[in-house]
């Protein structure tokens, strides 16, 4: 048995010499990588597109390139590597990347430092590629190789072009000037007196609107007074019309328009006329039997708000009735 | 077992006695156990003694001196096909040729009709060399089933073989061979805009119409995008915008894109998308959030690319569309050249 040990130990010497020599001469097949994408921005033919890159590295050994052959796309002058806006679980490609062309179809990206076997890699090139002058199809391939180019992995992917990938979308926003009041009436707090200002409940106005240059709105009383029809006797406004504002007092006749403003959100400013800014218990301003403007929005807005009342004050030997009126008529209008 | 483990290149010994580099023309053992004795034709399965010298053949008998001729395993077959229509891969399927099921397959592939060599692992991918754990019974190489070998090359055409060993001194040379091709991969991308499942040619274009305040308005058709793929990991469809909105260039203001649902008070004005549909006669394909929304819910169209729908293995007929939703507020600058030029691309992960 020693003997046959011995024998056989010298003839497996020779055979495995023998094998050896053989196998020396096999070429080695380059693996798939476990996964590759190549992604173009735009798939429009002839067109310029950024191509994200991402890939999944099989084999271990040491990876210093990573090489893209274009199938039909153009590689211009000017490529660029980065590793920017990379998607969330992809990693990017490490090293000191420099991106160069290699004739019209192949970026070669040089520096690239030690890949872990299945860990997602990815990078951009950004500028110098272009698609080709025609949709269709065609075959690119991701490689990866040692500093002296000999290949490690590799895959080829199926990519296309498109007569265009572009919606362009469209839409009109219109002008648009909402004007509300809030109610048709406006009662007084309480019966006129010549010994207090009485005011009324007040009337809102509520606007919306989109013109750049806001609205403005405008107010006119019918009589510019209280007026009695069955008594034939009226309280008159007081002040100037367009002037500064004026203060009832008790024991006069006094007939004036206040206005309060609350601001939606929007541009610009509201304010209310000077002559109707009022301190909103016993100031304001004349009225007047021609349109005044009575609040100004120098912007677009949303839910503006104005308040509008009356303040009166009476001398005391005014006649009686139950029939002191006024109309006003408020319209609104916006700036485009 | 202990055995064979020692001298295992006995075998490679028995089964490859010549190369173009080498040939034992004859050769020797010392004494050794004995074998098998026929009937009176005879047959000496064994060595009996010391001997040596060339094979004596006579009339009616020969004597392989020194050589003890142990019976070789059945050659066995191997039948290769792609029902799978796939890129990276090829299923095979051992034929035993009747060898019991202790058997142990090793089984070979090349793309260039074995003028180079490779072997299928015991893991289904492909090596350079041959160990012994790659030679597996016929149920590990997956019975009548077959198995897949993955990381080949696409569009080329794979020859197999396979040899087999039963016992010490019996593997067979390699079987007949087999051929089977991979596909090319696949990425096929459409895009149509229309009211309905429709063919349509470019320019693709949608008027959303009069933007009214806080009124949503959807678009009168939908974009609809087809997906065909074989790539393993399947694929995906992107969008991207370029102004981040509606933009008007006479107003100088931009409706932006939002997440969100536009019928909520707090998104006063906003444009995005929303999935509609997603189907597909094989894979799967659907619609990611946050375009994934129902009523007024939309997803954004940024300057980034977002993925909107997904198919994450192969997809056959993948069929999906959106629709485009906008809402303008009481403070949308009035303009009628509000637009927004929107990418829509595709790519397969192989």
């Amino acid at each position: 048995m020693k003997i046959l040990r011995s024998v056989v130990s010298l003839l497996s010497v020779l055979v495995l010499a023998a094998i050896l020599f053989s196998m020396s001469s096999q070429s080695v097949l380059a693996a798939q990588l476990t996964r590759a994408t190549v992604r173009y921005d735009r798939m429009q033919a002839n067109t310029p597109s950024n191509v994200y890159v991402t890939f999944i590295p099989v084999t271990g050994a040491t990876v210093a390139k990573v090489k893209l052959i274009f199938g039909s796309a153009v590689v211009g002058a000017g490529v660029s590597v980065s590793v920017t806006n990379l998607d969330t679980g992809v990693s990017t490609l490490p090293g000191t990347l420099v991106a160069a062309r290699t004739g019209t179809s192949e970026v070669d990206i040089t520096g690239v430092t030690a890949l872990s076997v299945g860990q997602t890699y990815g990078f951009n090139i950004n500028i110098g590629i272009s698609t080709p002058a025609s949709p269709g199809s065609a075959f690119d391939i991701v490689k990866t190789t040692t500093s002296g180019d000999a290949l490690i992995d590799q895959t080829t992917v199926a990519v296309q072009y498109l007569s265009s990938d572009q919606v362009v979308i469209t839409a009109n926003v219109p002008s648009t000037f909402n004007f509300s009041i809030t109610g048709t009436t406006d009662a007084f707090t309480g019966n006129l007196s010549s010994g207090s200002v009485v005011s009324t409940i007040g009337v809102g106005v509520s606007v919306s609107t989109n013109a750049a240059k806001g609205w403005t709105g405008w107010i006119k009383s019918a009589n510019a007074a209280l007026s009695s029809a069955t008594t034939g006797e009226s309280i008159g406004t007081t002040g100037v019309v367009g002037g500064s504002t004026v203060t009832c007092t008790s024991g006069s006749d006094c007939y004036i328009l206040d206005v309060g403003v609350t601001a939606g959100t929007g541009s610009g400013s509201l304010t209310a006329a000077t002559s109707y800014a009022g301190n909103g218990t016993t100031s304001g301003g004349a009225f007047s039997t021609s349109l005044q403007p009575f609040v100004f929005r120098t912007g677009k807005t949303n839910n503006d708000t104005v308040w509008l009342k009356a303040h009166v004050a009476m001398i005391a030997t005014k006649a009686a009735g139950s029939d002191y009126t006024d109309t006003w008529t408020i319209v609104g209008a916006g700036n485009f | 077992m202990k055995n064979y483990r020692n001298y295992w290149w006995l075998f490679l010994f028995f089964v490859l006695p010549a190369s173009t580099n080498y040939k034992l023309e004859g050769f020797s053992l010392g004494s050794a156990g004995g074998g098998q004795v026929g009937s009176s034709n005879y047959s000496i399965n064994g060595v009996a003694g010391e001997v040596g010298g060339n094979p004596i053949v006579g009339s009616s008998y020969g004597i392989g001196p020194g050589l003890v001729f142990a019976e070789l395993a059945n050659v066995p077959k191997i039948t290769v096909d792609n029902p799978g229509n796939y890129y990276n891969k090829l299923h095979f399927v051992v034929d035993t040729q009747g060898n019991p099921g202790d058997a142990l397959y090793a089984i070979a592939i090349s793309s260039d009709n074995f003028v180079t060599t490779q072997y299928i692992k015991s893991d289904g991918t492909i090596g350079s060399s041959l160990a012994f754990t790659d030679y597996q019974n016929y149920n590990a190489w997956g019975g009548s089933t077959g198995s897949v070998v993955s990381g080949l090359l696409g569009s080329t055409t794979y020859s197999f073989k396979a040899k087999a060993w039963q016992g010490k001194y019996s593997e067979t040379n390699w079987g007949p061979v087999a051929t089977g091709a991979t596909v090319a991969p696949t990425l096929t991308f459409e895009i149509d805009v229309s009211a309905t499942d429709t063919h349509t040619l470019p320019p693709y274009a949608i008027s959303l119409g009069d933007l009214y305040p806080s009124n949503v308005v959807n678009s009168p058709v939908y974009v609809w995008v087809s997906l065909d793929t074989n790539a393993a990991s399947g694929g995906g469809v992107f969008i991207y915008g370029q102004n981040g909105g509606l933009k008007s260039v006479t107003a100088g203001y931009t409706i932006a894109t939002v997440n969100g649902d536009l019928s909520s008070g707090g998104i006063a004005e906003g444009y995005g998308v929303q999935g509609v549909g997603a189907t597909q006669t094989a894979g799967q394909f659907l619609i990611l959030s946050p375009y994934n929304g129902s009523g007024n819910v939309i997803g954004s169209v940024n300057t980034l690319v977002n993925q909107i729908f997904t198919a994450t293995t192969p997809v056959t007929s993948g069929r999906a569309h959106f629709l485009v939703k906008a809402k303008s507020s009481t403070s949308t600058p009035e303009a009628s050249d509000y637009s927004e030029s929107m990418t829509v691309i595709a790519s397969a992960n192989f």
